[in-house]
């Protein structure tokens, strides 16, 4: 009983070790974001500001291209996560459910493209995109987002689609819809939840995305917000208040909807037992 | 047998006619693209200038050139180690988290954190807090004794390379816990209570029920794992830029310098091109071990037509 208890405390005070190396870091984050030029260069570091102010944020919000940045970041993650959900849940859709002539290549190449790393592919994709002369343009990054979101949400949304029972969609048929009926109509909004996750991640995917973004979009215009913060490193002492409050700016909508999508992502859970 | 043909032609034909666009667009800006890519590392094309078929030139050149071997062996060291570290994290993560108690959907959803944040974001507050100027890392590691002058930790190679692994660990080690949690939670909690009444220790109970259960999540969740870890660029890019001297200048950056900063594009292709059979085995590796499922329910739906 007692090497119980004794356990227990462990264990307690082990996840509140994981709680402090996970969080720790972006209280310091958080912090940084609240204190003067001055201040971040004390000595000594103060745990909290000794004197509070939202100057950093004033400055990065009016002084710097950081909303313009956060605007074109919005508009490419908003575009893409939807234009990906759309065009791969079809792919998810047969996969789950059909079986067709060449299904297993089908699979095969839908994981291979999830899989394929960037470093492979952004130089060609840079080529590609200057030819079509989108360099410097938030299309060009819209058009090359694509091809890491569409396998992914492809091969995300594929156990979501066989959990629905296929009760429902057999009585559809025998009152004579369509395949392309009840995959819309009867097998998409019962995997709302799912394909709400999955255009959630999807989003947060582009959200933070560097490498394209810095090899293709050079102007300050078209800059997405990652590009924004590099920017504001220069030298030895850069305006890490500055930074960090962009990092809490950007962070916030990532979290928000992380948030939501693991309710949502219960609440898929529950919905498919009520359905069995 | 005919109308089951029938059939199975009938899903074929609407297949494919559903996922036009897909096929379509995956084909236009990831297949031809690539391809191109390939062609153009055989010649000596650079940003802005035409291309001459040079053969096996940009190849012959790379594996002579002592930058890019470093680069290689850099990108082994920082990826061996952070995969290491993260599966052993990732791994007591999930042991921790699967025991009940009070609060446990909040710590599991705030240990998650780290992994769902911008990775530029992570990157800049490790570069703030690894700063000589100001940084909270020497200033705690002061005030309790461990040093007594500040570390500079961009300046010397050793712990630049221990910044950017623990930036990468940081925010890797949550996906290891949550993969290997998921399973865990699988494990029918009837082998504990035999192992127990059997006498096997907490340790024993681990590498005899535990670890052969997740054994295979494990592997997975590495493999993925490696793959991004190799193609790591920002972490690194913005953390050390390769410095001090190239020490963490991982094959990426290289490939970026190349391609980017010295303009040679052919040549920047060319790495990523010798970097591709590797990526091709460990995704081949991984679609054998993902894809066994869907087999097994193609056969499912098999057996049930032939009803």
């Amino acid at each position: 009983m007692k090497s119980k208890l004794r356990n227990k405390i462990l264990h307690r005070i082990f996840i509140g070790i994981c709680l402090i190396a996970a969080l720790a870091p972006i209280y310091w984050m958080f912090n940084t974001s609240l204190k003067s030029e001055a201040e971040i260069y004390f000595k000594t570091p103060t745990l909290w500001p000794n004197k509070v102010t939202l100057e950093s944020y004033k400055y990065l919000l009016t002084q710097t291209n950081f909303l313009n940045g956060i605007k074109n970041s919005l508009l490419i993650a908003v575009f893409v996560s939807l234009f990906s959900i759309f065009v791969a849940y079809p792919a998810a859709y047969v996969l789950a459910r059909l079986f067709f002539k060449g299904k297993k290549f089908f699979s095969k190449a839908v994981l291979f493209t999830y899989l394929l790393p960037t470093s492979v592919l952004y130089i060609p994709l840079y080529i590609f995109v200057s030819r079509l002369g989108l360099t410097n343009n938030v299309l060009g990054i819209m058009l090359i987002y694509p091809t890491f979101t569409l396998p992914y949400v492809a091969w995300i949304l594929i156990p979501h689609i066989a959990s629905i029972s296929t009760a429902l969609e057999e009585a559809a048929y025998i009152d004579g819809c369509s395949r392309f009926q009840t995959m819309y109509k009867i097998v998409f909004p019962l995997a709302l939840p799912g394909i709400i996750s999955t255009t959630i991640f999807a989003f947060a995917m582009c959200w933070g995305e560097y490498l394209y973004a810095l090899v293709n979009l050079i102007s300050s215009e078209a800059q997405t917000f990652p590009l924004v913060l590099s920017g504001l490193v220069f030298g030895d002492m850069p305006p890490w208040n500055q930074l960090m409050a962009g990092a809490i700016l950007a962070s916030i909508p990532i979290l928000i909807i992380y948030l939501l999508a693991s309710s949502s992502l219960v609440g898929g859970a529950t919905a498919g037992g009520v359905k069995e | 047998m005919k109308k089951h043909k029938g059939k199975l032609e009938a899903n074929t034909k609407f297949a494919y006619l559903v996922n036009l666009p897909l096929i379509v667009y995956l084909c236009c800006v990831l297949i031809f693209p690539i391809c191109w890519g390939i062609y153009i590392s055989f010649t000596n094309k650079t940003i802005g200038g035409d291309a001459d078929f040079v053969g096996l030139k940009n190849y012959a050149r790379l594996l002579h050139d002592s930058e890019y071997i470093r680069s290689i062996v850099n990108t082994l060291k920082f990826t061996v180690i952070s995969i290491f570290v993260k599966m052993i994290l990732g791994t007591i993560m999930a042991l921790a988290l699967n025991v009940e108690f009070k609060g446990r959907n909040l710590c599991r959803a705030l240990l998650m954190i780290p992994w769902t944040l911008p990775n530029i974001v992570v990157v800049y507050n490790w570069r703030w807090i690894f700063s000589s100027n100001g940084g909270i890392a020497n200033h705690i590691l002061n005030s309790l004794g461990f040093i007594d002058k500040n570390l500079v930790w961009f300046g010397s190679a050793g712990l630049a390379m221990l910044t950017i692994i623990i930036a990468n660990v940081w925010r890797g080690t949550p996906f290891f816990g949550i993969s290997i949690l998921a399973k865990l939670q699988t494990v029918p909690n009837s082998y504990y209570e035999a192992a127990q009444i059997d006498g096997a220790n907490a340790l024993q109970r681990f590498f005899f029920i535990t670890l052969p259960e997740i054994k295979d999540v494990i592997i997975l969740s590495a493999m993925m794992s490696t793959i991004w870890t190799i193609n790591e660029f920002e972490t690194v890019w913005l953390l050390t830029g390769g410095g001090p001297n190239g020490s963490t200048e991982v094959m990426n950056v290289y490939s970026y310098k190349t391609a980017m900063r010295s303009m040679m594009l052919g040549r920047g292709i060319a790495v990523s091109v010798l970097a591709l059979p590797v990526f091709i085995i460990l995704i081949s590796l991984l679609t054998k071990r993902m894809l066994p499922e869907e087999e097994g329910s193609k056969k499912v739906s098999k057996r049930r037509r032939a009803r």
